[in-house]
């Protein structure tokens, strides 16, 4: 099985050209037999993950089910945001585990931080090349 | 602008410009100082996603509870 995988980053605004381009990884994330293939920012100034409301509605989830708040900062701190726990496939590796704080922002991105994203995948920046590699963390 | 010729034109602002004049300065003296201001409650307020440590041990939570939901 393939260990690593590289990815090119995203050009956001075609008028800029590489000065917008951001590391958006596609990711298939399943919710109980639901399933939703979309991108996520990985984001190292990220202490989350965080799911934007509306992916998480699509994904079949239910605000008034998920018990526990989440307290994030910056940005996000104006609105309330509750803890849900999904299965993520980056490529063919193995599905792993995440846990996002679930916002109430409906303009939030899907960001891949720290908790636990990070946790489960070792990332390697390639700025200069505008690309990255992704591979599971080692045990 | 020398400061003499600042301070008959700061005498002319409102009682709420003369405040929200107040703010600005406290808010660029932190941010030179590189401080982070305190929270109503008498704590450091969070800056941002980056050091939202409390919502990262909450999400280890929810990864636990839900492993023991799913193997027992």
């Amino acid at each position: 099985m393939v260990d690593r995988v590289r990815f090119a980053f995203t050009e956001v605004d075609p008028s800029l050209g590489a000065l917008s381009t951001l590391p958006y990884l596609p990711i298939v994330l399943t919710y109980q037999n639901q399933s939703l293939r979309v991108s996520g920012l990985l984001d190292t100034g990220s202490s989350v993950n965080v799911l934007p409301y509306e992916m998480g509605l699509r994904l079949g989830a239910v605000w008034e089910r998920q018990r526990l708040s989440v307290p994030l900062g910056g940005n996000l701190s104006k609105f309330e945001a509750r803890a849900v726990v999904m299965t993520a496939n980056v490529e063919q590796f193995p599905p792993v585990e995440l846990a996002f704080a679930w916002t109430k922002d409906r303009n939030a991105p899907l960001i891949l931080g720290h908790m636990n994203f990070f946790l489960a995948f070792d990332v390697c920046f390639y700025r200069s090349e505008l690309a990255f590699e992704v591979s599971p963390k080692r045990y | 602008m020398p400061f003499t010729e600042l301070v008959p034109l700061l005498k002319k602002l409102s009682h709420a410009e003369k405040l929200l004049l107040l703010h600005f300065l406290v808010a660029e003296l932190l941010k030179e100082s590189g401080l982070v201001p305190l929270s109503d409650g008498g704590t450091p307020a969070s800056q941002g996603l980056y050091d939202s440590f409390e919502a990262a041990s909450v999400l280890a939570r929810a990864l636990a509870e839900e492993k023991v939901a799913t193997h027992g």
